[in-house]
């Protein structure tokens, strides 16, 4: 089974009620799967409809057409998310609480308790660099970057098979964006499989197995790196996926 | 259902966390010192003053808190987008809201018995005693409150805020106030008919008044004030038949919101 399969998912959206009957088209007839196991980058400029894409998968958005499948099931379906972990693109908690709090909280949801909770937490951490001194300190404290982290650490703690992350490395500076790729590379390796969505092609480049391009709503390149990047023309030679995502903006 | 608990008891927390939580209750204690006040000028009937005056301002905290809070719990989830993490967690929609639901129960208990030691506390200063059916006068004021709670998250959950505690203060307003227009209706009828020159009502107005009493919960059903203040007998079954009814509204208003929220979208 592959973590996630979407044929010919559209998504349209209501422009207000004055224009009820106006409606934009955010995401248009797309269909990729993400099979068990890849690093898959999901890349493209801004309001390209990946953020939209990764919201339906999340079963928080409805498919105005087409199929979409998590785990095998409708997202809708809470069972579909037992194995999944998400971070959404701006990590917003609650002001209210401690990080350790938070954990907890999303631990119990996610179905975690006890001595297991607090070694995941404990682990969790670790792999993000959630220093153990922020947990004790109220949310509404945290920076832009030790939010990151902290999203990142709630979403891994029920030891997810598929992580779906929307921009995971806004926001972050030059040592934080290496400790989450290094933190995604560490869960890779361990069998997770890994759909994140970014604007940092080089990282991209450097961490992924696969690759989507999704400009304006369509989706415009889709496969393996490697054969996304090697030029046919020039055996041996290895693009980049910048200069791709310039050609199909242009042409788009 | 667990995982209702953990949501209901997060909420719990992030209400008693919560500045304008104490910022109502010392409003709804000052009222209640008041009290005391107005007992010592009424000099003969000054229990019946501080308990009918405390248990109204017990009633109006509640919908305060209510209102404000109720409404505010499922909008800033929304607003500050926390919503988004918690339903990517094996939840289901309506589990969301019955846990939030039940988190600002817990709230209204816990601020319900404050008031009550408030009450305490004002006629003990002033050297009357407690009668046990207070409790039964708390317990009414719980569960008018239980079903204005539930209207606000209703209404909630798919509106602002603002227009939100509008829609709810205004049903809190109607059903209180549906059957006495409904006995004004009736009074205007024989008035109509026995007293030459007074004109009858519009016909229209009877059963729109019926529908609005119909469709709205009847919060008068939990208001037992007269009976606790002038110490008259309850009606046999009463508190029973009203916390039924609590729970039938509930339940109803409960299960339109999550049908609602199931349908929309987070962006």
């Amino acid at each position: 089974m592959n973590p996630i399969e979407i044929r010919g998912f559209s998504k349209r959206y209501r422009l207000g009620i004055e224009h009820f009957l106006k409606s934009v088209e955010a995401v248009q007839a797309v269909s990729f799967t993400v099979p068990e196991g890849a690093l898959y980058g999901f890349i493209g400029p801004n309001g390209a409809g990946k953020s939209t894409t990764i919201k339906t998968l999340m079963g928080l958005l409805r498919p105005s057409s087409g199929t979409v499948r998590l785990m095998g099931l409708d997202p809708r379906d809470p069972a579909s998310r037992r194995e999944v972990g998400f971070q959404p693109e701006q990590p917003w908690f609650y002001d209210h609480l401690s990080g350790l709090e938070l954990l907890q909280y999303y631990g119990r949801l996610a179905g975690l308790s006890g001595s297991r909770l607090q070694r995941r937490i404990e682990e969790s951490c670790a792999l993000c660099k959630v220093e153990e001194s922020w947990l004790s300190r109220r949310l509404r404290t945290y920076s832009k970057g030790m939010s990151q982290r902290l999203g990142l650490a709630q979403a891994i703690l029920h030891q997810p098979r598929l992580l779906i992350l929307d921009e995971p490395m806004s926001g972050l500076d030059p040592m934080g964006r290496r400790d989450v790729r290094e933190a995604m590379k560490t869960l890779h390796g361990s069998g997770t499989t890994i759909f994140y969505s970014s604007h940092v092609l080089s990282d991209v480049e450097e961490v992924c197995t696969h690759a989507a391009m999704l400009v304006r709503g369509t989706l415009r390149v889709e496969g393996t790196l490697s054969a996304l990047l090697d030029d046919p023309s020039d055996p041996g030679h290895r693009g980049k996926l910048e200069d791709i995502l310039a050609r199909e903006v242009e042409s788009a | 259902m667990r995982e209702t608990l953990w949501i209901a008891l997060a909420s719990f927390r992030e209400t008693v966390r919560d500045k304008i939580l104490y910022t109502l209750l010392f409003f709804v204690l000052i009222l209640l010192a008041f009290s005391v006040l107005l007992g010592d000028w009424s000099v003969f009937a000054q229990k019946k003053v501080i308990t009918d005056f405390s248990l109204g301002v017990m009633s109006l905290g509640g919908l305060a808190i209510a209102i404000f809070i109720g409404v505010g719990l499922v909008q800033k989830e929304i607003q500050r987008k926390t919503i988004l993490t918690l339903l990517s967690k094996p939840v289901r929609r309506w589990q969301f809201l019955v846990g939030k639901y039940l988190g600002l129960l817990m709230v209204l208990v816990v601020n319900v018995l404050v008031m009550l030691l408030g009450l305490w506390a004002a006629l003990a200063w002033s050297h009357n005693d407690f009668d046990p059916r207070l409790w039964l006068a708390a317990w009414g004021v719980f569960l008018e409150m239980s079903v204005i709670t539930a209207v606000a998250l209703l209404f909630s959950s798919f509106s602002t805020p603002v227009v939100s505690s509008l829609f709810t203060f205004a049903t809190f307003l109607a059903s209180h106030l549906s059957g006495s227009i409904l006995d004004y209706i009736e009074t205007m009828k024989r008035n109509a008919e026995r007293i030459p020159g007074v004109q009858p009502l519009p016909e229209w107005f009877e059963p729109v008044a019926r529908v609005v009493r119909r469709a709205l919960p009847d919060l008068e059903m939990f208001n037992i004030r007269p009976e606790i203040v002038h110490g008259l007998p309850l009606p046999p079954w009463h508190l029973a038949w009203a916390t039924l009814h609590a729970f039938g509204w509930v339940v109803a208003i409960l299960a339109i919101g999550s049908w609602w929220f199931d349908r929309r979208d987070f962006l």
